[in-house]
């Protein structure tokens, strides 16, 4: 039946390396089961970026998390723009290298090597349970490798938590329960064990809570950034202080200043949009955006010179990215550069890029 | 130090839950910077509080600290349960 669904097998896996290979997109009407239809997308572009990255940072990566500006970099269309590239073993060479790869497979097969250990010591409900939690384990490493699941920390966390657990269930012993592993190894050096474990308990500590504020002040910037983007037309200076104090509670990240330089620019500050943009291009020198609207700005106060420079700094980062394309054409011929005009074909959906059409036409072409 | 280990556990997990919460919005979102900088503006409302105070902004942190506590309170019950029934 299934035979029948698909057609000549090999013409079906034709027609399926062809979608996936040739990244165009295409309606998603069709009421098959996703295995049966089009593998259409954009993930084999994003594989091949990832790939490159790799190739360029084999040992070390590029770092967590720095897989958009590569993309940004090297997409061959204008309407694109993944942050993550829908692969984890791709994900972990291109921004872990080597390295990074080694370690997690490390942890990985630690944890499967232990838990096939203790499935042979314990009973069969011990022994299922330990079966069960790999097979989940298993499933969601299967899984990532063509999708986005570690970033999903709802799906990453119990996956990784489960393959932990698989390899730490213990049997159900009540006399063993009752004496702990630390005092198992403090009846030869009472003081020597104690000291250690409280030693692990306060190194966890300060882990835990490091981990946690590291996390929590990204969120907390975000709901002040959020927060005064909110309040700008009724109150532009609350809206300027919250971007601040947004700015200050995660130093590391540009985006309330991109917020704070864009609603200046809408209200025509030109040396706060200009203060704001450049100091968001000394926290991420790979912002594009920053370059566009300081371009854009300089482009509306007769600067040429200096907006063509910007925006040479911006289609360096950013090749296909139409605003720039746009601005700089504007700019060269000497055309009055209206920053709001320009930046509403971010937003207006009758701006709405033709990429998308413009890829269906491959469908065409499918064997 | 036990007891210790447990708090910190605790307020790390406190503070860690709202910010994945946020992390899993959209991770597969193809959304560009200028589109997202430009709808965060563009969505600004008028009308914003005047007070020191934050407006809500639609996360509800009070769900997420009930059921913090209420699973902290059912670990510690049956952590206590099981405890009783091996010692008797």
């Amino acid at each position: 039946m299934g035979l029948s669904h698909v057609g000549d097998p090999r013409d079906w896996a034709a027609r399926q390396w062809h979608d996936l290979a040739h990244s165009y997109s295409l309606p998603t009407q069709d009421d098959r089961s996703r295995l049966l239809a089009s593998l259409s997308g954009r993930r084999y572009e994003e594989w091949r970026v990832a790939w490159r990255q790799f190739e360029r940072h084999p040992l070390l990566g590029a770092g967590p998390d720095n897989f958009a500006a590569a993309y940004l970099a090297e997409r061959s269309d204008n309407f694109h723009e993944p942050r993550h590239p829908h692969s984890l073993p791709l994900k972990l060479l291109s921004q872990g290298g080597i390295l990074g790869t080694g370690l997690f497979t490390l942890a990985v097969v630690a944890a499967g090597w232990l838990a096939g250990r203790r499935r042979r010591t314990l009973d069969a409900v011990g022994g299922g349970t330990v079966a069960a939690c790999l097979v989940a384990g298993a499933y969601w490493l299967l899984h990532s490798s063509v999708d986005i699941l570690w970033e999903i920390p709802a799906l990453a966390a119990p996956a990784m938590g489960l393959l932990a657990l698989s390899a730490s269930v213990e049997r159900g012993d009540p006399g063993r329960a009752e004496v702990p592993p630390s005092r198992e190894i403090a009846s030869g050096s009472p003081w020597a064990a104690r000291r250690a474990a409280r030693g692990a308990s306060l190194v966890g500590a300060v882990a835990s809570l490091a981990i946690a504020v590291a996390l929590a002040l990204p969120w907390l910037s975000d709901l002040y950034a959020q927060s005064g983007a909110k309040a700008w037309r009724a109150n532009p200076a609350q809206a300027y202080r919250r971007l601040e104090l947004a700015s200050a509670i995660d130093p590391l990240s540009a985006d309330p200043l991109l917020v704070e330089g864009s609603i200046a620019l809408r209200r025509r500050e030109a040396s706060r949009a200009r203060r704001a943009f450049l100091r968001a291009l000394e926290r991420d020198p790979a912002s594009w955006y920053a370059y566009l609207q300081l371009a854009l700005l300089e482009g509306s106060l007769g600067h040429y010179r200096e907006a063509e420079r910007y925006l040479a700094q911006s289609l360096a980062l950013n090749p296909n990215e139409r605003v720039t394309r746009l601005a700089l054409r504007m700019v060269k011929e000497g055309a009055p550069i209206d920053p709001q005009i320009l930046n509403r074909v971010f937003v207006d959906p009758a701006f709405r890029p033709p990429g998308i059409e413009s890829y269906t036409h491959r469908v065409e072409s499918r064997p | 130090m036990r007891k210790l280990t447990v708090v910190a556990m605790a307020v790390a997990t406190a503070l860690v839950a709202p910010a994945l919460a946020l992390a899993a919005q959209n991770p597969s979102s193809s959304v560009g910077e200028g589109t997202e900088v430009q709808r965060t503006v563009v969505s600004g409302v008028a009308g914003a509080q005047s007070g020191g105070s934050l407006p809500f902004t639609g996360f509800s942190l009070a769900l997420i600290v009930i059921v913090a506590v209420a699973l902290l309170a059912t670990g510690f019950v049956l952590r206590r349960q099981s405890r009783a029934k091996v010692d008797g």
